[in-house]
């Protein structure tokens, strides 16, 4: 009798402790420390007259957001390594014009910015040369039958360009088709709408055996209504020869997006700028315009 | 094939040099078991006490000793655990002696004097750890089971990954970096319930060493740790038995004689039912009807073993556990079924042949199977069209494997040990399968791989004077991916320095290299984790170590005071690429995208350094140790972190483990475990900002405040682990009481872990809280083990 008594004390005492310890077990913990930078972003070109450089500050990610904490008044310099300007000041951060420091293939540029609060970052980049990449555009009509409807009417558009042979390349693509419809003899009526590849940044690994790098895309607009709703349809390609962090840059961007998968290795966004966030970059530009219709 | 010829040119020399000895020398060889069993007992101090030297009995119980002759010699056997035994022999010739040493401690602490058992500070061996398994049984743990890695764990210079972590963190190193062996056999992926336990039922293991430096030239394949474990026999002599029964499993082993003194067989068995208590419960719950879900794993360990003679003796061990959660659902209206599931399981065999050639010369051949796989599957059925749709995805690895190993001992400053392996390897990192009757798609995706190690080795213990011991040799590795071969010459050196008794200083240099690598995605050992080969493009890792140490052994009280610094570099350590994903499936049909995981890692370089404490009391009414250790681990990978050094996932400043074991009276010992270990490291955004892309603002104009601008907010990690978990500390306690029964012997235990309920981290998440117009993010940490008490019965018959 002892004995079992002495089993039934036992057994309360584990199903008390066991009671005790079933709580909600999730707690609040301190964050990591929060350090201000600048945030440069700045994609500097020979095509551009004017060229701008996006200034800002990172916010904290732990606290309510109340206000956004700007970086304070702004200044910068860009040097070519022969000479050194100050930069404009703007709304959104900082600029300079071509007569005031041309923008030139081949060339390096050091972008130095301060924020009045005490921050400063630096970064450099080195403007990719300019090339002729024979952009090359074929289309075709895919009839989509739809049960119950009408067949619809697609325009595929496989554009083609040559690798730049010998050196690491990075490209970005980016495509807008434009309508136009005169009514009345007088009143034109414009339509525009971003055209999407299958995939928008490129390197040279994605050429062929004959460094020939092809990228299919669709007019988002059925072609159907094209033809029977406007008088003129134009396609214009902007084909980039750019840096790799430029590639870099934007394909962390997306790859940051996918950083709550819990499957998924934690992408920082990429960044060149020492002592700050973004990126200073270049490219160069080659474009086509192609009639539709 | 140079190397091969060199060793065996070099064993002829010794040999024929030892041979040509004066006839005035005798051997004394022979093996030491437990008596009543008849079990050989592995690393037996055999000590001379007038001669001042001594041996230990290698991994099958065998020892040799070669002295001149002479007409009384006095040799004392002992072992932890065990009632020593003093001999007094006649050798002017040779002898063949088998000895049987009694178990049992006598809790006067007197009995075990200084001389008696083996000391560390006269071993040449440093950086390794032997666990008794009675040590292991009597140290409190979560729910009750008894877990040869979760002690491991609680020695100065291991960690474990994570709270409930079976996975070993040796120095620095990673999960894969151990090679774990239980009778020569490698063992993968060692956790059972997604690493809160592992697969090793210490009822049925007679011994456990961990070595984490000073490495042997017999071992190789991995830079941190080599853990190798022996299966029991089984007792010769009459059945015998023993079990428990815990709150989430139970055990049976049993061993006994084929023929008597001549073949033994061991079988031990366990198995969780936490399936059979989820399922009844499932049934009954709200929004579960029709819904049937459950968990288990299970283990079987086998040994058969036959006694040709004293020259030849055959085993045969087998190892097999799976783990397997499932789900199922069957809709109401029958209309359809889902089934989903995850399963992985080892399978060991190994065959072994011992050959006594002489007194002097012992011989081992292994022939031994391996193989780990994992799979996740997923099944729907739709009764009305009466269609299937199957997805299967299976990762594993098979190895076969042939090894040879000879121990030869001419003389008491000399035990000479070389060999060889070869094992063959097949991966399947990634095996996918899609059956969609409906579509009519059956697809199916193997990309399996070979590739074929092989190792010789030589290395001597030799002790040139008195105070000075010396393990050296030389390891040759070979690897031969698809196209290429890698090929390395590895030395390895150990040496100590006894200045005064019982107090040495040690050295040692380890060059290691490892051909088989394990992709982790998260600190848990989840069976994600992927076994690889090296390859043309993915190098073997490689490892150089060095550590100094100093020992202290004391009689009375019976304890060991070590001290030892390591200094470790690894080189091609592999790590996932930042955004790489488990099931790394882009957009569209993924059999159409090319699966390669070489695409998905990157390889780096890691160092390693700290200090390493550990007072150790083996014997008496308490035993226990105090290990402390104090370490750095940071990593460097080109394409990680910008190129910039991080400290690793696993780095961990201070890390302290007090045990202890009392055994108040024949029936009651009590157990307590205090562990603290500085938090993980993890990686957390720090903050955000926008991040604007450029083909956008170029079609929109290069004004971004532009209302049709396009651009992300992201978020900035500043560095590659740049967040400290809190310290985890927990305390653990417990008690059990022993009682004679007429048929054995049974034990109740009642233990309590984490005693005062510390909410230790075991993982991290961003919560978002919206309140109106304002918001916020907080960081969250969840906590997985609260205080636990449990209680079970063991018994042995």
């Amino acid at each position: 009798m002892m004995k079992y008594k002495s089993f039934i004390n036992m057994m309360l005492l584990v199903f008390i402790l066991t009671g005790y310890g079933c709580e909600k077990y999730v707690s609040y913990v301190d964050p990591p420390a929060f350090e201000k930078k600048l945030v440069i972003t700045s994609f500097i070109s020979p095509s551009d007259t004017v060229s701008n450089i996006y200034v800002t500050s990172n916010q904290p990610l732990y606290f309510f957001n109340e206000q956004i904490e700007e970086p304070g008044y702004v200044t910068g310099s860009i040097s070519d390594g022969t000479r050194e300007i100050l930069l404009d000041t703007t709304s959104s951060g900082l600029s300079f014009r071509s007569d005031q420091m041309p923008v030139i293939s081949g060339k390096t540029y050091t972008l130095k910015v301060w924020g009045s609060k005490g921050l400063y970052a630096e970064a450099t980049t080195t403007i990719p040369k300019q090339h002729e990449m024979a952009i090359n555009v074929d289309t075709n009509i895919v009839i989509q039958e739809v049960p119950g409807y009408e067949p619809d009417i697609q325009l595929r558009i496989i554009t083609e360009f040559t690798d730049i042979p010998d050196e690491k390349n990075y490209y970005s693509i980016a495509g807008r088709f434009t309508l136009f419809k005169t009514i009345d003899g007088s009143e034109t009526v414009i339509h525009e709408g971003v055209v999407w590849f299958e995939k928008t940044y490129i390197t040279d690994m994605d050429a062929d055996s004959d460094n020939k790098i092809k990228l299919e895309t669709w007019i988002s607009d059925s072609y159907k209504y094209i033809l029977q709703n406007y008088d003129s349809a134009f396609l214009n390609i902007y084909l980039m020869n750019t840096e790799e962090a430029y590639y870099l840059y934007h394909t962390s961007i997306y790859e940051n997006d996918n950083s709550d998968n819990p499957f998924s290795e934690v992408k920082p966004v990429y960044s060149n700028i020492n002592g700050g966030l973004g990126v200073f970059t270049s490219y160069t530009i080659d474009s086509l315009v192609y009639r539709i219709k | 094939m140079k190397f091969a010829i060199s060793l065996s040119f070099i064993l002829f020399l010794i040999y024929n040099q030892v041979s040509s000895q004066t006839p005035d020398r005798s051997t004394v060889s022979g093996y030491v078991k437990e008596a009543g069993s008849g079990e050989t007992l592995i690393g037996v101090n055999i000590y001379l006490p007038d001669h001042q030297t001594g041996t230990v009995t290698n991994n099958y119980g065998f020892y040799s000793i070669t002295l001149s002759s002479a007409d009384s010699v006095r040799i004392v056997y002992s072992y932890v655990g065990f009632t020593p035994e003093t001999v007094t022999l006649d050798l002017r010739k040779n002898i063949e002696l088998n000895i049987d040493l009694r178990s049992g401690v006598s809790l006067d602490e007197v009995t075990v004097t200084a001389d008696q058992t083996e000391k560390l500070s006269e071993s040449a061996r440093m950086s390794s750890i032997k666990v008794p398994v009675s040590q292991i049984k009597n140290v409190a743990t979560l729910l009750g089971e008894k877990d040869v890695m979760k002690v491991l764990q609680l020695m100065p210079g291991i960690q474990k990954g994570s709270e409930g972590s079976s996975g070993l963190y040796v120095r620095g190193g990673g999960p894969d970096q151990n090679l774990i062996i239980l009778d020569d056999a490698i063992v993968y992926n060692v956790s059972h319930l997604f690493g809160f336990f592992s697969l090793f039922n210490g009822d049925a293991l007679k011994s456990i060493e961990l070595t984490k430096g000073g490495f042997p030239a017999r071992y190789g394949g991995r830079l941190s740790s080599v853990l190798e474990m022996n299966m029991k026999e089984g007792n010769k002599e009459e059945w015998h038995g023993e079990g428990g029964i815990g709150l989430i499993s139970s055990r049976m082993t049993l061993e006994g004689p084929v023929l008597k003194n001549k073949s033994s067989l061991l079988i031990s068995g366990r198995r969780t039912y936490a399936d059979f208590i989820l399922r009844p419960v499932m049934k009954v719950m709200e929004d579960m009807e029709g819904t049937d879900a459950g968990y288990y794993f299970y283990d079987l360990n086998a040994k058969i073993n036959y006694d040709f003679g004293r020259n030849n003796k055959l085993y045969l061990s087998g190892y097999f556990g799976k783990d397997k959660f499932f789900i199922k659902y069957k809709e109401p209206e029958q209309k359809y079924n889902e089934k989903a599931g995850l399963q992985w399981g080892n399978a060991t065999g190994t065959l072994r042949w011992n050959h006594l050639f002489n007194s002097k010369l012992f011989s081992n051949t292994s022939l031994v199977f391996s193989d780990y796989k994992f799979g996740v599957t997923y099944k729907y059925t739709d009764n009305d069209a009466g269609e299937n749709y199957l997805v299967e995805y299976y990762s594993g690895i098979r190895d076969l494997s042939l090894k040879y190993d000879i121990d030869y001992i001419p003389a008491p400053s000399h035990w000479i040990k070389a060999g060889g392996i070869i094992i063959s390897h097949r991966f399947t990192p990634h095996v996918f399968i899609e059956v969609d009757e409906s579509l009519d798609i059956n697809r199916r995706q193997k990309n399996p791989t070979n590739g074929l190690e092989s190792g010789l080795y030589i290395e001597d213990t030799w002790q040139p004077l008195q105070n000075i011991k010396i393990n050296g040799g030389i390891r040759f590795s070979h690897f031969l991916a698809q196209k290429e071969q890698y090929h390395f010459f590895e030395p390895r050196l150990s040496a100590a320095l006894r200045l005064r008794n019982d107090f040495a200083l040690k050295a040692s240099y380890a060059s290691m290299n490892q051909y088989i690598h394990m992709i982790s995605m998260t600190g848990i050992s989840l069976p994600t984790d992927l076994w690889v080969p090296t390859t043309d493009r993915v190098r073997p890792q490689q490892s150089r170590q060095v550590a100094l140490g100093a020992v202290k052994d004391i009689s009375v009280p019976e304890m060991s005071f070590s001290i030892e610094g390591y200094y470790k570099t690894m080189n091609n350590v592999l790590g996932y690429k930042e955004g790489a994903t488990f099931l790394d499936f882009d957009e569209g049909n993924p059999l159409e995208q090319e699966i390669s995981w070489e695409d998905n890692v990157t390889s780096g370089k890691a160092w390693s350094y700290g200090l390493e404490f550990l007072v150790h009391k083996k014997a008496g009414r308490f035993s226990g140790w105090i290990g402390y250790t104090l370490s750095w681990t940071q990593m460097r990978f080109d394409s990680l972190n910008s190129g910039r050094k991080f400290y690793a996932k696993y780095d961990r400043r201070h890390d302290i483990s007090l045990v202890g074991t009392f055994r108040l009276n024949d029936h009651i010992t009590l157990s307590g475990t205090w562990v603290y270990g500085t938090g993980n490291a993890v990686t957390m955004p720090t903050s955000v900002y926008s991040a604007p892309r450029h083909p956008d603002i170029y079609i929109d104009g290069y004004d971004i405040l532009k209302y049709n601008r396009s651009f992300y907010t992201v978020k900035d990690y500043s560095e590659k682990n740049n967040y400290r978990m809190a310290p985890y500390h927990r305390l653990d306690l417990g008690i059990q009481f022993h009682k004679e029964k007429k048929w054995g012997e049974r034990t109740w235990e009642i233990s309590i872990y984490n005693v005062y309920n510390r909410k230790n981290p075991f993982f991290y998440e961003l919560r978002y809280v919206s309140n109106g117009s304002r918001s916020s993010t907080f960081l969250q940490q969840f906590s997985l083990f609260p205080i636990i008490p449990s209680f079970s019965y063991s018994f042995k018959f």
